[in-house]
């Protein structure tokens, strides 16, 4: 497709009072997906329009390969219109007077195609996207489904230099959304396209992407693969926003090496210390609930608890522990025992974070 | 994109600015502007200040207003809270007929009164000969200001309604299920959510006041009763001479006052978006059950529309229809169709009945563009021009048809290019653009709001210009919007009377300006016959609008 290479460096963004970029920076490489994922009021949509062209930056650089798309130091700015590249929208916005041919050839009509090369290559994008036959049919007469793969197949008909996603399947029902996580992705890969993917669905940045940025208030928190992402988190921020988890505030007592034992009411733990964080200073320690482990008798590294309650979710149970003033869940696949006291926390699995 | 913003927003600030400025200037000389003996001075505000006949002119205009203000209010608002929240009979059937008063011609209607209900009218002579006399008085300030007060009614609705629509009906619900019944939900929950509104529509109908023209005119003419409008429309007669200064401070007085309610009307609005908009979403709505106040509200709604639309409309079809009448007269011996036949003997008549339905098709259309270009150039800009636009159109709002009818045969007269344009259907039409140019606004942006943003900036990335997403994406999608602005536009130019009034000549007759010519010249039956006419061309356009949906308000 493309051998350019995305650079956003130091891209601020102030809107009245509020800083929503503070100086945002990343690479992206050729046929690379980038997952920008975030809490509402991350910044994620707004650097996404920046890319775009929709919104400009207070400062900043962006570039696509030898093209500068916007340089606050020269005042550069390409409007969206010559910036080439391809936008999923949220909403879709699927023009609704256009029917699903029109909505995909729209943008070779733009660039003055021939009008027969434009019927085969709108015709090959709706095969594409596996929705042959639809091409006469108005948005309205679609699925969600379907309207999502049309604003995809409009997106990236004329060869795009980058394709954007914003929340791309943030309007699909929870089943229709697993399906079109591993179909979007593996129509990526086969494209081999570069893209950018803004997400607040943690699941979804892990599914589609290459590589996750993690944003928070303006901010990029952490960078990296899904695994490191996930299996590493470097902040407090970064391990609680991806995956469910139990958080245990508690005091540093004392540093082994890469560990460190966790203290708080009438319980104390060993887990691995992520981050500055000093002896005797507080610290809040995090472990994934399906990493939490239930057990009858006491085991290293455990506390032990009472059974409060168990929620049956199918492929799984969600059981409840109560030990003081902590609330310890636990994800297992077979139901708790009622003899179970002791939830166990397996030392590479508890991460202990400054306060 | 760029040349043609800027072509626009120049040609509707000159469109708008220059009439303003004519007046003004003309207000501080001493004489007419074309005249070389003109110099500044404040003469005319003097000799206007010191005229007894403006005092009590202006104080009447206040009571006019006020009077308005005061009837409109209480009951527009009520009726807004009946038709939108309570299980009021056919409300939803009732509803385009709510607006009809706003669609009438003034003059129209107060000619409907006079034969109606006028010293001699049928509904006079039918009371006195069934109960020996009739309790009212047409012609005193008092029924000038209940009249007014009556059909400005649906200006009030138009704006509460509208923001009760946007209120949470679970906020009534809550209230409902504490054991609020109806009024006590009306005026303890629903209308104190919605009082900025209130208020708004309140100044709204008072300024209208000030600029009311048609009822005054032909309702206080008979006792001398001269308000601001109608001792601007007498000047000339009473001097003898043209005197342009004279009526240029008394329009620059009006507009004075007009301006800032205009400012502050806007600013209310929109407090009452803001004051509405942070109420959750509203679910299906389940009307209030009036109980058996039902029908009682039924009776007095429908009792309203028949003193305000039913009484004046026969009046004029049944004066249109009968070759003269007083006490004593038959109505079996005096029907008559002579009236109509009659128009066609003039040629200017024929003239002016063609040329309302060609402003009101083409010069509707055309406004419309003209609109839809304003509109389209500041739409999602947020340049300093689309600043100046939105300040800009909000200034023929305090204009008063009049007044802007006055300005541009002025302009005409005073530049010699566009000199010969006075004297055809082109001077008519500038005006009533300029003059309705806030409220085409209104109505092309409201369709533009509706326009998801990201549908215009799918098409930008996709590759489209400023412009190409406007002829390809913006435009067909409001479609519909536009045809049924084009049709309200249709309905207001051929109601328009009082813009085209000083405008009027060979060439330049439209049906509302000749009524009031002929009017003051005594020729009832041409007046009955013209105002038959345009009510039957306002009547269609309502009827194609309704027929395709088109919703009467923004």
């Amino acid at each position: 497709m493309s051998d350019k290479n995305l650079v956003v460096h130091g891209v601020h963004k102030r809107l009245g009072e509020n800083d929503i970029l503070k100086g945002v920076s990343f690479e992206l490489r050729k046929g690379e997906v980038v997952a920008l994922l975030g809490p509402s009021g991350s910044g994620k949509t707004t650097l996404l329009r920046a890319i775009a062209g929709l919104d400009h930056p207070d400062q900043g650089r962006i570039a696509l390969g030898d093209r500068v798309l916007y340089d606050s130091g020269t005042g550069a700015a390409v409007p969206p219109e010559k910036r080439g590249l391809g936008l999923v929208f949220q909403s879709y916005a699927l023009w609704p007077h256009k029917t699903v041919f029109e909505n995909v050839a729209y943008p070779l009509r733009l660039r003055k195609v021939p009008a027969a090369e434009i019927r085969t290559r709108a015709l090959a994008a709706l095969s594409e996207i596996g929705l042959d036959g639809m091409a006469e049919r108005y948005p309205h007469q679609l699925s969600g489904g379907q309207q999502q793969r049309v604003a995809l197949a409009r997106a990236i008909v004329y060869d795009p230099d980058l394709l954007l996603l914003d929340e791309p399947l943030s309007n699909l029902d929870a089943k229709l959304r697993e399906e079109a996580r591993v179909w979007l992705r593996e129509l990526i890969e086969r494209l081999q396209i570069s893209a950018v993917c803004v997400t607040h669905d943690q699941v979804e940045a892990l599914a589609i992407a290459d590589r996750v940025l993690l944003l928070d208030r303006g901010k990029i928190e952490q960078e990296g693969t899904p695994q490191e992402m996930y299996g590493e988190p470097a902040t407090l921020f970064s391990a609680e926003f991806m995956g469910s988890n139990n958080r245990m505030p508690g005091t540093l007592a004392e540093v082994r090496g890469q560990e460190g034992r966790l203290t708080g009411e009438g319980w104390e733990l060993w887990g691995k210390v992520r981050g500055a964080v000093q002896p005797g200073g507080p610290a809040t320690g995090v472990i994934r609930l399906e990493r939490t482990e239930i057990g009858e008798t006491p085991a290293d590294n455990s506390i032990q608890a009472t059974l409060e309650t168990s929620v049956y979710l199918g492929e799984r149970w969600d059981s409840l522990f109560l030990a003081g003033p902590l609330r310890i869940r636990a994800w297992t696949p077979e139901p708790p025992s009622q003899a179970a006291r002791w939830v166990r926390f397996p030392r590479d699995s508890l991460w202990i974070f400054p306060a | 994109m760029r040349p043609f913003r800027a072509l626009v927003v120049l040609a509707t600030a000159v469109a708008i600015v220059s009439p303003l400025a004519l007046i003004l200037y003309q207000s501080f000389l001493d004489a007419p502007f074309f005249q070389p003996s003109a110099h500044l001075s404040l003469e005319a505000f003097q000799f206007v200040f010191t005229d007894s006949d403006f005092h009590q002119s202006f104080a009447r205009t206040l009571v006019l207003a006020a009077g308005m203000a005061a009837i409109a209010v209480p009951f527009g608002s009520a009726l807004a809270f009946l038709v939108v929240r309570t299980d009021l009979p056919g409300r939803h059937s009732l509803e385009p007929l709510l607006l009809i008063p706003i669609f009438l011609s003034p003059v129209v209607l107060a000619f409907g009164y006079v034969v109606a209900v006028g010293p001699v009218g049928f509904f006079t002579v039918l009371s006195k000969e069934l109960f020996g006399g009739a309790p009212w008085n047409l012609y005193t300030l008092g029924s000038i200001t209940v009249i007014a007060g009556l059909t400005h009614i649906p200006h009030v609705y138009l704006y509460v309604s509208a923001t009760l629509r946007s209120v949470a009906s679970d906020l009534e619900e809550a209230a409902s299920i504490a054991g609020a019944g109806p009024l006590r939900i009306a005026t303890s929950v629903s209308l104190p959510m919605v009082w900025p509104a209130i208020v708004s529509s309140g100044v709204l109908v008072f300024f209208l006041g000030f600029e009311m023209f048609g009822l005054p005119l032909i309702l206080g003419d008979p006792e001398g009763i001269l308000v601001l409008s109608t001792y601007l429309y007498k000047l000339t007669n009473r001097l003898g001479v043209p005197s342009y200064q004279l009526m240029a401070v008394v329009a620059v007085v009006i507009m004075a006052i007009a301006f800032p309610l205009v400012f502050l009307q806007r600013r209310l609005l929109g407090v009452a978006a803001r004051f509405v908009s942070m109420r959750g979403k509203g679910m299906a709505r389940r009307p209030l059950p009036l109980g058996g106040f039902r029908w009682v509200a039924f009776a007095l709604v429908v009792l309203w529309l028949i003193v305000t639309v039913g009484v004046p409309l026969s009046g004029a079809l049944l004066r249109s229809l009968v070759t003269s009448w007083g006490e004593g007269v038959r109505l079996t011996e005096v029907l008559t169709l002579e009236h109509f036949k009659d128009l066609f003997d003039y040629p200017n008549l024929v003239r002016g009945i063609v040329n309302t339905l060609v402003i009101g098709v083409v010069g509707g259309a055309l406004s419309v563009a003209c609109y839809a270009a304003v509109a389209l150039v500041s739409h999602r800009s947020q340049s300093v021009w689309t600043k100046a636009i939105d300040y800009l159109v909000m200034l023929p709002r305090g204009m008063p048809g009049l007044v802007a009818g006055l300005a541009f045969l002025w302009l005409f007269l005073f530049f010699k290019p566009i000199a010969p344009l006075r004297s055809t259907l082109f001077s008519v039409w500038i005006a009533y653009t300029v003059v309705w140019f806030a409220y085409g606004m209104r109505l092309i942006s409201s369709a533009l709001i509706q326009v998801g943003p990201e549908l215009e900036e799918a098409a930008l990335v996709a590759g489209a210009s400023q412009a190409q997403v406007a002829r390809n994406i913006t435009l067909p999608l409001i479609r519909f919007g536009l045809l049924g602005s084009f049709l309200l536009v249709f309905m207001i130019f051929v109601r328009e009377y009082s813009t085209a009034v000083y405008l009027l000549g060979p060439g330049s007759e439209v049906i509302g300006s000749l009524i009031v010519s002929l009017w003051a010249t005594g020729a009832v039956d041409a007046v009955a016959a013209l105002s038959v006419i345009d009510v039957v061309l306002v009547g269609a356009g309502l009827a194609i609008a309704l027929r395709l949906g088109v919703r009467l308000h923004e």
